[in-house]
């Protein structure tokens, strides 16, 4: 601590001292036709090899010496632009950016070096574009279907969920406008909550994670909304198989306030509703609505407000007094059975973005997020009795889930090009409510006798309130000018709020407390070898404080998010990173490859058998505590970001294994997602303006599961009615996880044709998942056929076509 | 869709086999047999000609001979739901393994296989007291209790059944010899906090046949259990009520739970987690050798 706080120092004195003879351009960086801000653009000084990057909000500060200076900036997907600037004293220069054509000529190129300059390794940035461009399941385009193709990213078939270097779904910290989004899945995971159309930047960190990020693991998805187009009105809807959407944006006031609006609903349910017989009301869709509005205040602020909401919803309700018998008369059967299964989150931000001055940037937040899960199960009856009728009525209802309030502060300081120090805090409350059952039995009869009144609530594991707060700061500095450096340190502090069946502690001893703090250094640099080769190397100790209870392997809305306590610690980890980074063909190819070994302890599992849908047990009495992780491979990424033909591929070779005290006899075994070999191929091409195609092929190493290995007899037991001996054959499973499924490999290809016209355009997309129809494996179980053994797989899609039409106004 | 596939799953080796439950009132007596690999069209079945010993602290007791007086067919369900019966031997020797708290180890050798061993404990006696039937206290169920005084010094394991045999003869309306009757395993219903719990029906948190319960809420403490019968047939209408109490090693606990939640459970792969395989003790083989120190409360005759 004593270290940082020394570097710290050093550094302030430092900046003082060198920044009397600079001065700084600074100003944000948009779109032209949307005054959307870009995130990510490069500011760069040729004849200093200096450059910065906008930030999240398309921010930027450069600080130089008094000079004439032509500064680039350049962003992909946009024309470069070159501007001279005289800098005699500070300057705020605001640019926008025009969309470039996918002609390879009009690029500029040489500005852009920020994969092999940038020092943060295990970042991934997709463009949206580029995600609509990818073939997409049922004509769905979807933003983490487009993740789980990037190389160190595992998943399972049919879902949503993803898996990163080797870690578990809790452990990806899933950001939408800075809030988390607990369950990122519809229907189970067959779809991600978030809807492209009202996406702007997608990121996804893996490793070398800087000091403002925390409290996960494995990784860190950034999914950004757009803003609102600032200069017309824009819309956009899209029919599909199974959903309709629709977006439309615009300025509320023109370059000051913008909105935008985007909703989309499936509907299965209305198409089955048809074919339903009168006595049955079938449920089945899920929607989400996103809503965002910024108004720039003035030069220095700007607010934003942003919020998501989505629920999926399945229910059923069944009233035979509505069904017609043969004469057409209504059903003489009376009684009413209806179950029903919801889950949703709710999220939203207030954002506050401040400019104190040229050099510092501030981003003030207020967050909520919800995420819940219910079934509830009612039957109602009406019977005759001796005197009168009696009604009979029970209902029975399930709920679970976690609500978080937040605010965080983060602060940029660009005092000059060598240094970038971010700083900041946060603070989060969450409440997790990991199941609560209520069940009402009402019986009303004649014969009070006969009658009985049941209300009650079950906690089988009870609600639980913590305080989640953190400090960070960090320095992305540079050091020569081959190496650069991001050194930071993140402070976490963890601990459970007083109720009423704990011991009340003082507030002032829970801060002072030093076992509620964690102390997570990390570091990255990074080497220029010569202008396109560069070698990093980062280190980043994580600490998680909540769990996700899941013994399903499809990933279901029930998995229970519960909070660490004193028996069951917070999760953390250590991970270190190499990468080798270069650029070819001037910039056209950027490719990747990175080594990684990562090591974590406190995991927890639920206990060997153990299942959440049948247990009343409370959830720290059913799992396995203090469990090891270690996860290493390497990775290599191919990406082609320009020209007509753009897309990427991705392999993977990696190892990953757990061991716990009480699984598996002790011994290590292969984490369920252990996959040796995971590749895939993402391409598009554009032939001109009305055509354009996208393929996709993914191959990976078959699951690791538990399956029957051998089979021998079972210990002879007695029928205690008739003494007859019998005995069981008994499955022997060797080690866990020890088979493995078949390989997993699938092609998928969409095309495209697109309509101009004058006031509108639209588009059509011809797509196929699975085109060869290929049988894969999504579980396997031991099968008896023609008294042979065989192991029996279970595979979810075949070929399925599709076609959506979307119209752009 | 559903397709036959071809896992990659490790090569097995048969191996022996040895399954056996020590009791301290019996003869030492086991079976032997071997294992087949999962996709084998062979059957697993027993062996006739091994050489099998029993050990006490590791000194040599006695040899196990197979019993080719007693062989017995027994019921064999293959898991496919299929019935079959198989001729097994019993490996028996005279020697009883009665010492209270020793360590019995079997070691069994054959030339085909690998030598295998197991090894257990027999639990120390338990006196039961306190030995009460109330059939009159609450209306429609017969309340069984009993206490007992557990050990503080080790963990212990036990177990309950309940065991009836019941008739009742009655002459209905129309002048007809009606006869209802029970004999087998009876449910009971208990609220003791030591049994496993699930949702409270009808004010009791445990309905069953049976239960295997552990001293960690009562360590070295008297323990009392109540058991509450439905009685749809009066207590005089029965001939037989026994309550079948035991005191297991760690061993037979964990074999008779995995066994339970194995066969509950089955294999849940994909909605309900992962598989529990059948608790085995036996190095370089498979099966289980347990042991028990049981006793009976006969409540009648």
């Amino acid at each position: 601590m004593k270290f940082f706080i020394s570097i710290s120092f050093l550094l302030l004195i430092s900046f003082i001292i060198n920044a009397q003879e600079k001065y700084t351009i600074s100003g944000y960086v948009s779109d032209k036709s949307s005054g959307e801000s870009i995130v990510g653009a490069n500011i760069y000084c040729e004849a200093l090899s200096i450059g910065v990057t906008s930030n999240t909000y398309g921010f930027y500060s450069l600080t130089l010496p008094a000079d004439n200076y032509e500064i680039s900036f350049s962003f992909i997907g946009y024309k470069a632009q070159k501007k001279s600037i005289l800098l005699s004293l500070s300057k705020r220069l605001d640019v926008e950016f025009e969309p470039s054509s996918y002609s390879i000529s009009e690029i500029v190129v040489n500005a852009d070096k920020n994969i092999v300059e940038t020092t943060q390794s295990s970042l991934i940035e997709v463009p949206i574009e580029q995600i609509k461009k990818i073939p997409a399941f049922l004509g769905e385009v979807d933003v983490l279907k487009a993740i789980q193709l990037l190389p160190g990213v595992q998943s399972s078939e049919g879902s949503s969920g993803f898996y990163v270097r080797g870690g578990g779904p809790d452990q990806n910290l899933i950001l939408l406008d800075g809030v988390p989004v607990y369950n990122a899945s519809h229907i189970g995971g067959l779809f991600s909550v978030f809807n492209a159309d009202a996406i702007k930047t997608v990121r996804l960190t893996k490793g070398g994670f800087p000091a403002r990020f925390g409290g996960r693991l494995s990784s860190v998805l950034q999914i950004d909304m757009k803003e609102g187009n600032l200069k017309k009105f824009k819309g956009n809807a899209t029919i599909g198989l199974i959903s309709s959407k629709i977006s439309i944006e615009g300025p509320i006031i023109k370059d000051k306030s913008s909105f935008i609006i985007a909703g989309r609903r499936t509907y299965a349910d209305l198409i089955a509703k048809p074919f339903m017989p009168p006595s049955t009301d079938l449920t089945l869709y899920f929607y989400d609505l996103n809503a965002k509005i910024n108004h720039k205040i003035s030069q220095t602020d700007r607010i934003y407000l942003s919020a998501y909401i989505g629920d999926d919803a399945f229910g059923i309700n069944y009233d035979p007094s509505q069904q017609l018998d043969e004469d057409g008369q209504r059903s003489s059967e009376d009684g009413v059975l209806n179950f029903g299964l919801g889950y949703g989150n709710i999220t939203s931000t207030l954002r506050w973005n401040h400019l104190f001055n040229d050099k510092l940037f501030s981003n003030t937040t207020l967050t909520f997020s919800r995420y819940s899960f219910n079934t509830d199960f009612g039957l109602f009856s009406i019977s005759s009795v001796d005197n009168g009728a009696e009604s009979t009525n029970i209902n029975f209802g399930y709920l679970a889930g976690i609500e978080d309030i937040g605010t965080r502060i983060d602060f940029d300081y660009t005092p000059n090009p060598n240094h970038d120090i971010k700083f900041g805090s946060s603070y989060t409350y969450h409440n997790f409510f990991p199941g609560q059952t209520t069940l009402n039995i009402s019986v009303q009869s004649p014969d009070t006798a006969n009658s009985l009144l049941l209300d009650t609530i079950l906690n089988f594991s009870a609600n639980t309130k913590v305080h989640e707060m953190f400090f960070y700061f960090e320095d992305n500095m540079k050091i020569t000018n081959r190496l650069q450096a991001n050194i930071g340190l993140h402070v976490g502090y963890y601990s459970l709020a007083n109720n009423s069946s704990q011991k009340s502690i003082k507030l002032f001893d829970k801060i002072s407390d030093n076992s509620n703090y964690s102390f997570q250094p990390r570091v990255s640099a990074r080497y220029l070898l010569n202008e396109n080769w560069s070698l990093k190397a980062s280190y980043a100790k994580m600490q998680q404080n909540i769990h996700l209870l899941s013994n399903s392997s499809v990933g279901f809305p029930s998995d229970l998010w519960v909070p660490a306590i004193d028996s069951v610690p917070s999760q953390s980890s250590e991970q270190w990173a190499v990468n080798l980074t270069t650029q070819i063909n001037g910039g056209q190819y950027e490719v990747s490859f990175e080594g990684y070994y990562k090591k974590m302890n406190d995991l927890i599992a639920y206990k060997q058998g153990y299942s959440n849908l049948n247990s009343t047990e409370a959830w720290q009495n059913a799992v396995e505590t203090g469990g090891e992780g270690e996860s290493y491979g390497a990775e290599l990424f191919l990406q082609k970001k320009k020209g007509k033909t753009t897309g990427w591929i991705g392999y993977t070779l990696s190892w990953t294994n757990r061991k716990f005290e009480n699984i598996n006899f002790g011994e290590w075994y292969p984490y369920k997602y252990d996959r040796r070999h995971d590749f895939s191929l993402v391409i598009s091409h554009k032939f001109n303006d009305m055509w354009d195609v996208g393929a996709t092929w993914v191959y990976g190493t078959g699951n690791a599961l538990t399956f029957p290995q051998a089979v021998y007899l079972g210990l002879p037991s007695s029928n205690s009615w008739n003494d007859q001996l019998f005995v069981e054959s008994v499955e022997s499973y060797g080690s866990r996880n020890s088979t493995r499924l078949p390989a997993y490999h699938r092609l998928d290809f969409a095309v495209n044709k697109h309509i101009k016209k004058k006031n509108f355009s639209s588009t059509w997309t011809f797509g196929a998942y699975n085109m060869y129809n290929r049988k894969n494996p999504w579980f396997a179980y031991l099968d008896y056929q023609n008294n042979e053994r065989v192991a029996n797989q279970v595979s979810l899609f075949p070929l399925i076509p599709s076609v959506s039409y979307r119209i752009q106004f | 869709m559903q397709t036959v596939v071809d896992l990659e799953i490790p090569t097995h080796v048969p191996v022996l086999v040895l399954n056996g439950l020590l009791s301290s009132d019996t003869n030492a007596q086991v079976v032997v047999s071997h294992s087949v690999g999962a996709f084998s069209n062979l059957t697993p079945n027993y062996i006739d000609d091994a050489k099998v010993q029993i050990y006490k602290n590791n000194e040599l007791q006695d040899s196990l001979f197979m019993d080719i007086s007693n062989d017995v067919y027994v019921y064999f369900s293959p898991s496919d739901n299929s019935i079959d019966s198989l001729q097994m031997y019993y490996y028996t020797s005279t020697y009883i393994p009665d010492e209270k708290g020793a360590n019995y180890r079997i070691e069994v050798k054959h030339p085909d296989y690998n030598s295998i061993s197991a090894e257990t404990y027999i639990p120390a006696d338990i006196s039961l007291y306190n030995i009460n039937t109330d059939t009159s206290s609450i209306p429609g169920k017969i309340r069984l209790t009993f206490s007992f005084d557990d050990d503080s010094d080790i963990q212990n394991y036990y177990a309950l059944r309940l065991f009836s045999s019941c008739t009742k003869q009655w002459i209905d309306e129309y002048g007809y010899n009606q006869e209802f009757g029970f004999r087998g395993d009876t449910d009971f219903m208990s609220n003791d906090p030591s049994f496993p719990s699930e949702i409270p029906f009808d004010g009791y948190t445990f309905q069953g046949d049976n239960v295997v319960f552990t001293d960690a809420l009562f360590n070295g403490q008297k323990k009392t259990i109540r058991l509450d019968v439905e009685s749809e047939l009066s207590y005089a209408d029965c001939d037989t009520v026994i309550i079948k109490f035991s005191t297991f090693s760690n061993d037979t606990y964990l074999y008779y739970n995995s066994l339970e939640e194995h066969s509950d459970k089955g294999e849940l792969g994909l909605f309900g987690g992962e598989v529990i395989p059948v608790y085995s003790n036996v190095a370089n083989g498979l099966g289980t050798l347990i042991s028990t120190n049981f006793q009976e409360i006969i409540l009648k005759p």
